[in-house]
């Protein structure tokens, strides 16, 4: 796992040294080697920072040539099946790592071959012969990609703070993203905080050609889509697609159990992460490490449940116990370590579980893209109903009544509160079950009225007609998982230079997964039903009786005592009309609801807080 | 070679190749053999786990070239391979089938006479694992003009394989072909469906194809993943609009048909139902 960073500009002639500067700021990403490349043209600069996990010998550097010279490739991930596409392609090598492998074979077969690259990825291949660029990102988008562009001047690297520092690049903010992120917590692709700099596309690579001048827009080709994976039928055999099931899981765990490095999981006590540490777990023949965190309160404490677990299993497990204090240490770092505004509170409680595992390993396995594969939140219950006809026609009547009640109530009351456009209905339940401001109280909140079309909600066209429940859990792979969650995972680990996979995104499992039919993920009330049936195939059902809890932080709690001068600081009058994004009558008004007792509102203050937090930072 | 051609066009051979040791050796011996001189052959192994790149391996040249990969299905294997195709012809033969001596030449000689055609195919026989002639299908002449029809409405007298085909290189390319690689069996009968209002012709004496039926061969073991593949293929068309008018009643009610009966014989009742009452729906468009 690294970091990789590129720069064209053939206006003036660069030189080796202009990415040192930019490659410090990530070098958490990869600090056991760095090197750069400069083509003879003096038109292009690659850099690369390696955090050493297959193949530790120094021969394994990169930049990286292949064995006719002709390309150069800097990579970050990690490809599970380079042996199988080794021995297929009969690649004859002189390391032992993937990234060899991926260089030959596109030698070999050209973009044909990133179809069959099996793992999480994220690297540019430069052709010196034909003086072309290849970039190229993993299918959901695991390992990150940015890139500048201005139609002149292009740039890319796996965290914008290295676009940042590259002399002369026009860093205009893009004020347009922030109703988007006070709408969803994150700011969804294509966009950035910054004008010019844009997320890369998962499943996708794009070509660059030196030759020729930079045309003015960009032109991406997909060589994976999830709408062409959905098939018309579904699988729906319970006894078959459970034991299909099995067989993809402990194949997808296997492969990515390889690494010349310790390997352990995060372990929380759900679902997701005791089904890929109990597969590990069989599958490795010494002890495997697991990891979790817990908080001082009770209420939040989930780390019994995992120690249970770990125990059942039969792991060495560690724990750490959360103070307030340890996350006011960290919560600087959010700030700075993810770029953009980005108001994921499960974020710190990651970081911290990241720093506890690096102690021990350099690579572990974690749980996500369960819940959106196999349908396990809530929401999707919501989009069930929210469809309905009756509650449609109804929900202008039911809405009144709900703001009188309790708050959970209240909270019901914002997912009827329906948005402006009826399509919006997926980012409204998305955003409404995360508790962040809706479409119409932006319409309030903001000073200048803001322009919807940022919201990504377009509807899936494949072969299936798609149910709401399906339609929901689809948007949720395709943005919330890409955009929030797995930044989430990849920034917390690399901070501490630890590799973070995730099984649950294998090719084959995903491909599978999104054939499986509704009734099996959603079965009388039970979400993510089959998932739990293989588990239990494992493990003892008492185990896992229980609600679902995640990795949640008491926020809420610490807002009002030990975080609360942080509202103070940044949420007062004069910071907020400085910046002119959000009226204070409002924000004060959510503020005193929230003391007196309206706790579901934290997050939408909490959201408040990060965004202009964030502004001061990045004056 | 017969006479007449002067200048010989080059013909690009496309053999996709999974796990197939037992019979490929045959396979390119047959092209080798034929009657005529200018033919480049592109194999493509899609990942066989058996001895087949030992075979391939002792065959390669300069006019057979070896193409290793993972293995992601014929439909793509056909498309790696058509990329290499430097041909003014292309056949797409596969990797049990064998040709007889003058297969190309025959087709050649009626496309260069030709312009106007596209593509030309010619008469099939079926052989068993030991090279046996089978069952022989009656011929019918004169079908070959309109592939559509014959395609959407299942006509067992007009063979879909496409290993009896030479196409003419210009066309596919013209017209983007590709093979579906979201279809496995059903990939040729959606490609000939792609060409369209193409004219084609038929080779009638000599120049066959040996067509091999394995009693295990894929086409033939019925399941369910064979279903949802006709079933993909069936929305694909019809999305895609491949077939209009007249053929795309035929085609809606053959392939609800089919649908109907596959899923009633698999005892899934429910989707047998739907294709059911869209067969009956079908008789009133």
């Amino acid at each position: 796992m690294c970091g990789i960073i590129g720069y064209i500009n053939k206006a003036e002639k660069l030189s080796k040294t202009d990415l040192d500067i930019p490659m410090n700021t990530i070098k958490h990403r990869g600090p056991d080697a760095q090197d750069t490349y400069l083509n003879e043209e003096n038109s292009l600069i690659l850099g690369h920072l390696r955090l050493s996990i297959i193949d530790l010998s120094t021969s394994a550097n990169q930049p990286f040539f292949s064995s006719d010279n002709r390309y150069v490739i800097i990579f970050n991930g990690e490809i599970y099946n380079f042996k199988e596409i080794k021995n297929d392609c009969k690649i004859e090598t002189k390391t032992n790592g993937d990234t060899e492998i991926i260089i030959e074979a596109f030698a070999q077969h050209g973009t044909n071959s990133f179809t069959w690259l099996n793992g999480m990825f994220a690297f540019a291949i430069y052709d010196i012969q034909e003086q072309k660029i290849t970039l190229c990102r993993d299918r959901f988008g695991i390992k990150p990609l940015f890139y500048y562009y201005d139609g002149q001047r292009f740039a890319f690297a796996s965290e914008i703070k290295a676009l940042k520092k590259i002399k002369g690049l026009d860093l205009k903010k893009n004020k347009d993203t922030f109703p988007s992120f006070l709408h969803l917590g994150y700011i969804p692709y294509p966009y950035t905080v910054y004008q010019h700099i844009y997320k890369f596309p998962q499943g996708a690579y794009l070509e660059i050609d030196l030759k020729h001048t930079l045309s003015a827009t960009l032109e991406f080709n997909y060589f994976w889509k999830l709408k062409d994976q959905l098939s018309r039928h579904t699988f729906s055999e319970e006894q078959a697609v459970k034991s299909d099931l099995k067989n993809l899981l402990e194949s997808a765990v296997d492969k990515q159990l390889i690494s010349d490095v310790p390997i352990g999981t995060f372990l929380s006590g759900g679902i997701d992460s005791s089904l890929i540490t109990v597969i590990a777990s069989k599958l490795k023949d010494t002890k495997i490490k697991t990891f979790s965190v817990g908080y001082e309160s009770n209420k939040y404490n989930e780390s019994h449940f995992a120690e249970t677990v770990a125990k059942a299993i039969g792991t060495d497990h560690y724990t750490m116990i959360l103070k307030e204090d340890d996350i006011l240490n960290i919560i600087e770092n959010i700030i700075s370590s993810y770029d953009e505004p980005y108001a994921d509170s499960s974020a710190y409680p990651t970081m911290l579980v990241s720093k506890l595992a690096k102690k021990e390993v350099t690579v572990t396995l974690s749980g996500d893209g369960a819940d959106e594969l196999f349908m396990g939140y809530g929401m999707y219950n919501w989009a069930a109903r929210l469809n309905n006809p009756f509650i449609k026609v109804a929900s202008p009547f039911f809405y009144p009544l709900t703001q009188v009640g309790n708050n959970k109530f209240k909270r019901a009351g914002m997912l009827l509160n329906y948005p402006v456009k009826a399509d919006n209905i997926k980012t409204h339940i998305f955003s409404q079950e995360q508790y962040y401001f809706s479409e119409k109280e932006l319409d309030d909140l903001l000073v200048r009225k803001s322009n919807y079309n940022v919201f990504n909600n377009e509807t899936i066209d494949c072969d299936r007609d798609l149910s709401s429940r399906e339609k929901q859990s689809f948007w949720d792979i395709s943005n919330y998982l890409i955009d929030d969650l797995l930044v989430k995972v990849d920034r917390a680990s690399m901070l501490y230079s630890l590799e973070s996979r995730v099984p649950f995104l294998d090719n084959h499992l995903v491909n599978y997964a999104l054939n499986i039919d509704e009734s099996l993920k959603h079965n009388s009330s039970i979400n993510k039903y089959i998932l739990k049936e293989v588990l239990y195939s494992y493990l003892p059902k008492k185990l896992f009786e229980r609600p679902k809890w995640g990795f949640a932080v008491p926020i809420s709690k610490w807002l009002k005592s030990n975080l609360y001068f942080l509202i103070e600081k940044y949420l007062s009058k004069e910071t907020i009309e400085k910046h002119n994004i959000v009226h204070y009558w409002y924000t004060d008004n959510i503020i005193k609801r929230f003391m007196n007792g309206e706790e579901y509102l934290y997050v939408r203050i909490w959201v408040l807080l990060i965004l202009h937090w964030w502004l001061e930072e990045n004056e | 070679m017969n006479n007449g051609i002067i200048k010989y066009p080059s013909v690009s051979v496309v053999i996709p190749c999974f796990n197939g040791e037992k019979y490929i050796a045959k396979t390119i011996n047959s092209v080798l053999h034929q009657h005529y001189p200018e033919i480049e052959i592109i194999i493509v192994n899609d990942g066989s786990k058996d001895s087949t790149y030992e075979i391939l391996k002792s065959y390669e040249n300069t006019t057979i070239r070896i193409i290793n990969k993972p293995n992601t299905g014929v439909s793509d294997s056909r498309n790696i391979g058509m990329g290499y195709a430097g041909g003014a012809y292309i056949l797409f033969l596969d990797a049990d089938d064998i040709l007889e001596p003058d297969f190309i030449s025959k087709r050649v000689e009626l496309l260069e006479k030709d312009t106007s055609l596209s593509y030309c195919t010619g008469e099939i026989v079926w052989i068993n694992e030991l090279d046996n002639p089978i069952e022989m299908p009656k011929k019918q002449y004169g079908i070959y003009e309109n592939i559509t029809r014959n395609v959407a409405s299942f006509n067992p007298l007009f063979s879909t394989c496409p290993s009896a085909y030479l196409f003419r290189m210009e066309v596919v390319k013209r017209k983007k072909l590709q093979f579906n690689i979201r279809l496995s069996s059903p990939a040729d009968r959606y490609f000939l469906l792609e060409l369209g209002n193409e004219k084609g012709a038929l080779v009638k004496d000599g120049g066959k194809l040996m067509y091999r039926i394995n009693t295990y061969s894929m086409s033939h073991h019925f399941s369910e993943k064979l279903i949802f593949d006709q079933e993909n293929y069936f929305f694909s068309v019809i999305k895609n609009n491949l077939v209009s008018g007249n053929e795309k009643v035929i085609f809606i009610k053959k392939m609800c048909y089919q649908l109907f009966a596959s899923f009633y014989r698999l005892k899934m009742y429910s989707p047998s139902f739907v294709y059911l009452s869209r067969y009956l729906k079908s008789f009133f468009l």
